[in-house]
């Protein structure tokens, strides 16, 4: 058992004493650096965006600035283009992160298989996530381009007309969006899915292939389990960064032709931005956030993350 | 190799993490662009309009200014024309201006609402500049400010132009059009969807009102923006008529994909001959010649309209500006009179296809040769013509077209909205903006 012997000696006692506090002052120290970069760039500009959320605040009409309660958030609860907005923004994030999903677990479910220029697949398939998001709206924009895009060159072979782009019309802009985003989007999820079944149990593989369950039933009952909880997290995160979605659409579509791709992160940007409004911006801004937050809340809620299927 | 773990190298650490940390967050404080021991004074310049070619003539005007003047540095910042804005406001915002940028009239109103700018009466006057400028881009350039003071040298003008593809129409037997009438059978005489060629460019995205105006005012003949109630005349009835026969050409006798269309598509539809008719300001000039030959490169102005006159819009003064916090105020003139005097004032003019704002330099022969630029010339000087002022004194007035209108304006070409509906709209947006402007002037 080990005993502390208590010097009699005061210096010795204060050297003691100093000793400990630096030991104590340590971690605080060295967590310093991160807590001031936490609190000016996370805690000010919140706090920061829920004052000028109560704020008519407008650079190029000064006058007009000053407190004026809530109501930012009450022209905003009459605004359609915030409602609008919205719906684009919901419908963006489920499809974009429905669809990425199910083609990033067959990407993984396919390069995990052993096969001849397995690496090569991987590293294909990998690739669109080292791109830059104003890397792939450019190469994309060229794609969508009436005079130097796919849609010139099929009309020169007789399909289609002279003169069209995808992202010209409201019918057809979102979902030409979709599929920029979803190039960049997919090897997200592949790589995710595909690390996770690496530590796939092989010998829960083995028992079952004995008792005769066949791919199929392996997959419902070994891999989708296994995989369960990296699923819920990549869809959540995935789910967060769509919502938050501005370069691609904002560089891609501009969140046009008339508001047909306008989200609302796109709309806050286009009302700080373009109108100067940072007072009902910032409104728009916590609205999001608290959106947001509710919804993923709910989602872990109910999708029990972190926890066994059966707890 | 022995590892010696020791409070003293502990703390040392720590202290290292913590600077490591802190020295990038000062270093992103960027200077001061104040003088050097040299005596050499850098001054900071924000070009708002960068193109490459833009870059190359404002780099070869600073080397001549910098050789001209030894003792001032330049220091050149190109900013995209699509975002300059969100930058030079939040520069406001946080005191961090340059000392010269490059303004116009669609941007000093908000400036000035800020406080940015210094005003240059006193300085001009006392260069003498007053008898060396264009008086009428001088009071443009003031009348668009409350005060009217000036906030920015004039140092070159735009006018809107119709561009033709003459190579084109002389191959199709397609006479110049000199009438609103002839303008349509010709954009509809030169429109063969089958081989990829369109008889106009509509500008459908962004920066869409100038275009929408200069059709809609050129053909009613409405003479102002507003009538002497403050109301706007957008949807005055003539207007509504004249939109409507425009809006028609649309996915008719242009392409589809002109929905969403900008400048960049624009000059590159009519370069390469998709489209043949195109409106648009002349400083798309040079861009033009160099694709097609200046033989092949046409100007015109607006047609008469059906009551008789011509009524030309987006006629747009552009200057340098000085900011308010200038550190180096009088070197920062030094360099804006560089654009005004003939030697700076011929180089930008020329190489970025606008009109002089020196008078001496306006008479030179590059400017009598260039039949676009002597067009507006003559239809901007002619007593007969109406020019179309646009408010741009309104703070709102840029903000209203690219938010409200040009969403909109996507709508009405894809037959989800109304001309009437959408003229409507925008002139009761600009009426409410007038109003709330005489409220806060008188």
């Amino acid at each position: 058992m080990a005993m502390s012997v208590k010097s009699s000696d005061p210096l010795v006692n204060r050297h003691g004493l100093l000793a400990r506090m630096r030991r104590g002052s340590t971690p605080y120290l060295l967590l310093a650096p991160t807590m001031v970069l936490l609190l000016v760039f996370l805690l000010y500009p919140l706090l920061s965006i829920g004052y000028f959320s109560l704020q008519q605040y407008n650079v190029s009409q000064p006058w007009d600035n000053g407190f004026i309660g809530l109501d930012n958030f009450r022209a905003m609860l009459a605004d359609d283009l915030f409602w609008s907005s919205l719906v684009v923004t919901a419908k963006w994030v489920v499809v974009q992160v429905g669809l990425q999903l199910v083609f990033g677990l067959v990407l993984a479910l396919i390069v995990n298989e052993a096969f001849r220029g397995r690496g090569l697949a991987r590293a294909v398939l990998f690739s669109p996530w080292a791109v830059s998001g104003v890397l792939t709206t450019t190469i994309w924009l060229l794609l969508y381009n009436p005079a130097v895009g796919v849609n010139r060159y099929l009309a020169d072979l007789g399909l289609g007309e002279y003169g069209t782009s995808l992202l010209a019309s409201g019918d057809t802009a979102f979902w030409a969006a979709v599929l920029a985003e979803l190039w960049r989007g997919v090897p997200f999820f592949t790589i995710l899915i595909l690390a996770d079944l690496q530590s796939a149990p092989g010998e829960l593989y083995e028992a079952a292939q004995v008792d005769g369950a066949g791919r199929i039933r392996r997959f419902w009952s070994i891999t989708l389990p296994h995989l369960r909880n990296s699923i819920i997290l990549a869809t959540l995160l995935r789910g967060v960064w769509e919502f938050n979605n501005v370069d691609l659409l904002y560089t891609l579509t501009g969140g046009g032709p008339a508001n047909a791709t306008t989200t609302l992160p796109l709309y806050v940007a286009r009302v700080a931005i373009d109108s100067k409004e940072f007072g009902y911006g910032s409104a728009l801004t916590i609205a999001a956030f608290v959106i947001l937050g509710l919804v993923t809340v709910l989602y872990l809620k109910l999708t029990n993350f972190g926890r066994e299927p059966n707890e | 190799m022995k590892i010696v773990h020791s409070r003293k190298s502990r703390s040392a650490a720590i202290a290292a993490a913590t600077a490591l940390v802190l020295v990038p967050l000062a270093a992103c404080g960027g200077g001061d662009g104040s003088g050097d021991a040299d005596g050499v004074v850098e001054i900071q310049f924000w070009d708002t309009q960068a193109t490459p070619a833009r870059t190359e003539s404002l780099n070869e005007i600073i080397d001549l200014f910098e050789a001209q003047n030894p003792d001032i540095r330049v220091s050149y910042v190109g900013l995209p024309s699509d975002s300059y804005e969100q930058k030079v406001d939040t520069a406001i915002a946080t005191g961090s201006t340059p000392d010269v940028i490059t303004a116009s009239i669609t941007d000093s109103a908000n400036w000035v609402a800020q406080g940015a700018l210094a005003p240059l009466d006193d300085r001009f006057e006392e260069g003498g500049w007053p008898d060396l400028i264009s008086a009428s881009m001088v009071e443009t350039a003031r009348s668009v400010v409350p005060d009217h003071q000036l906030y920015f040298a004039p140092d070159t003008g735009l006018a809107n132009t119709m561009w033709l593809n003459l190579g084109i129409l002389e191959a199709e037997g397609v006479a110049v059009p000199t009438t609103w009438d002839e303008f349509y059978d010709a954009a509809e005489q030169l429109t063969h969807p089958e081989r990829n060629q369109f008889g106009y460019i509509f500008r459908g995205g962004a920066g869409m009102f100038p275009q929408v105006l200069d059709a809609m005012y050129g053909q009613s003949g409405v003479s102002s923006f507003f009538d002497d109630d403050g109301n706007s005349t957008l949807n005055d009835p003539r207007n509504v008529a004249a939109l409507e026969r425009y809006v028609g050409l649309f996915g008719n006798q242009t392409a589809s994909a002109d929905l969403t269309n900008e400048y960049t598509n624009m000059v590159a539809q009519f370069a390469s001959g998709s489209g043949v008719l195109m409106n648009h300001n002349i400083g798309s000039y040079q861009d033009h010649v160099e694709a097609l030959g200046a033989e092949n490169v046409l100007g015109l102005q607006p047609f008469p309209s059906a009551g008789g006159p011509v009524t030309v819009s987006g006629a747009t003064v552009l200057g340098q500006a000085m900011f308010a916090e200038s550190e180096h105020p009088d070197e920062a003139w030094r360099f804006i009179e560089f654009f005004l005097a003939p030697e700076g004032n011929a180089i930008w003019a020329e190489q970025s296809g606008k009109i002089p704002s020196n008078l001496e330099v306006a008479e030179q022969d590059w400017i009598v040769e260039a039949q676009p630029l002597q067009a507006a010339i003559a239809a901007l000087n002619d007593p007969a013509t109406q020019v179309l002022r646009e408010p741009f004194y309104l703070p709102e007035y840029n903000a209203i077209a690219k938010t409200q209108l040009e969403p909109m304006w996507q709508a009405v070409l894809q037959g989800d909205m109304t001309v009437q509906e959408f003229l409507d709209t925008a002139a009761a947006a600009y009426t409410e903006a007038e109003a709330s402007y005489r409220e806060r002037v008188s």
